[in-house]
């Protein structure tokens, strides 16, 4: 919840009359008491009359019944007012000084509000004291300045927060009915959720079986698939591997071949050197230059070749 | 540039002195003989295209085996000539091309007779005159000997070769006989 803020003018307005308040009764309190650093006295004066013995505390002046001592212990009672006991100094009416004994004067404000004190004080003892109404000089303030004091706060609370604190609350209603509208919409969005999945669940083993028999159709398709391109592939190894058979064969004949030849040359060459005769030389020889002589200017064909001699 | 070409270029220079000195015969055969002293000693080689040896050594040596031979001065300048500019590796394809320019200048043909065994003399007179009714010019013949090649004639003219040895043979008959790759 927000604190409602109020305006400027407002807080003003509302402070000025906490302030008057506060005025009035600190005016009010001065000029029924003495400040409280005038409590305090020199040695060897007399006490205030609020501190005598037999006096009651100020606490116990509001609210507590006083209950009177039994006659044995009962101080003696103190001296009228205005009769002052031989060799007593006068006592303090809170503008004392110290240092300086206070000379005897007429009556004064402070000595009758001092003698209304210990009549009141002597009256509390005995009876309850009586509601003051009106009399701004007595010990209590008046009832109905507290009661002018509560109206007028109560009044300017009221005139003054009331448009404040009727915005926030209507925001906080928004608020809250906004929220309330939120928590209605997630309950239904859940509420549809759930009988969707309620739904779902319903057709569970449809789809189960659906699922089961798609993917069955899938995988048999998949090994079709798979056992094609297998074999397909074998195919292609087995010709490959038929053709490189047939290449590795025919290179091996042909190497077989070849090293024949060289071999039936070699053989040839090595016998032809050991059994050439010179006749057969000059035979050759002579064919030699038959053939360079039928050839005419032409050289043998079979013999000539054409060479670079550098 | 390639060596054949430079040593073309020397013995084109060479067979012009050799016209004008009427010498040509002579230097022919004088660049002939230290290019085969060339060709036959590694030691020569080496003095001449080592670098570690002092130019004065290698113009000494080449001074002192144009003496051995009697050489012209022609002979010795182009020698040194050869020395002077580290061209001396060039000497085996001077002295070809000299010969080579020299016989066609007297319309000469030099034919490479080659044969396994040594033949009579009538025969290669038969020859020459056989090679000389192909060419029309007039050949000198030049009688090698190679076992290798069995039996037969092996004669080369210029770029021609014509090839009548058992050998020869042998490798068609093998060449025919080899399956084609």
């Amino acid at each position: 919840m927000t604190f409602p803020r109020l305006a400027g003018k407002r807080r003003l307005v509302l402070t000025l009359l906490f302030l008057a308040s506060l005025g009035g009764w600190s005016a009010w309190a001065i000029a029924q008491d003495p400040p409280p650093h005038r409590l305090f006295h020199q040695a060897g004066q007399p006490l205030p009359s609020t501190l005598r013995p037999g006096a009651v505390p100020l606490p116990l002046r509001q609210g507590v019944q006083v209950q009177p001592l039994p006659p044995g212990l009962r101080a003696a009672p103190p001296p009228p007012p205005g009769v002052r006991p031989t060799g007593s100094p006068v006592p303090s009416s809170g503008l004392a000084r110290p240092g300086r004994p206070a000379p005897p004067s007429p009556p004064t404000p402070s000595t009758k509000r001092e003698a209304r004190h210990e009549q009141a004080e002597e009256a509390e003892s005995e009876h309850p004291a009586p509601m003051n109404w009106t009399d701004f000089g007595s010990t209590t303030p008046p009832f109905i300045a507290m009661l002018i004091n509560f109206g007028i706060l109560a009044a300017g609370y009221y005139l003054l927060g009331k448009k404040p604190v009727a915005a926030a609350l209507q925001n906080r209603r928004d608020t809250i009915a906004k929220d309330i509208e939120e928590a209605h919409k997630m309950l239904g969005e859940a509420q549809a959720r759930a009988l969707t999945y309620q739904a779902k669940l319903g057709h569970l083993t449809e789809d189960t079986e659906s699922a089961r028999s798609a993917l069955t159709h899938a995988g048999e398709a998949e090994h079709d698939r798979i056992v094609g391109e297998a074999e397909a592939k074998a195919e292609r190894m087995r010709k490959d591997a038929e053709f490189q058979v047939d290449q590795e064969l025919k290179q091996i004949r042909q190497d077989v071949w070849k090293e024949t030849v060289e071999a039936a040359v070699s053989e040839a060459q090595e016998l032809l050197m050991k059994r050439v005769t010179p006749a057969d030389q000059e035979r050759m020889a002579e064919d030699y230059l038959a053939d360079l002589a039928s050839a005419g200017a032409a050289p043998p064909a079979a013999a000539e070749a054409q060479g670079a001699a550098s | 540039m390639s060596v054949s070409i430079v040593a073309r270029r020397y013995a084109q220079a060479l067979l012009e002195l050799g016209v004008e000195g009427q010498t040509l015969d002579r230097l022919v055969e004088e660049l002939s003989t230290i290019a085969q002293a060339w060709e036959t000693s590694p030691d020569l080689r080496n003095a001449l295209e080592n670098p570690l040896v002092a130019h004065a050594m290698k113009k000494a040596v080449m001074t002192e085996l144009s003496d051995q031979i009697g050489a012209t001065s022609t002979t010795r300048h182009a020698l040194l000539l050869l020395v002077d500019r580290r061209r001396t590796q060039a000497l085996p394809y001077v002295a070809q091309f000299l010969r080579e320019l020299a016989d066609a200048r007297k319309g000469i043909v030099r034919a490479e007779v080659t044969t396994a065994a040594p033949l009579s003399d009538s025969y290669y007179e038969r020859l020459q005159v056989q090679l000389e009714k192909m060419t029309g010019k007039k050949v000198v013949l030049e009688r090698k000997t190679d076992p290798r090649l069995i039996a037969g004639v092996v004669t080369r003219i210029g770029d021609r070769i014509l090839d009548g040895s058992l050998s020869t043979r042998l490798q068609s008959i093998k060449d025919s006989l080899m399956p084609v790759a």
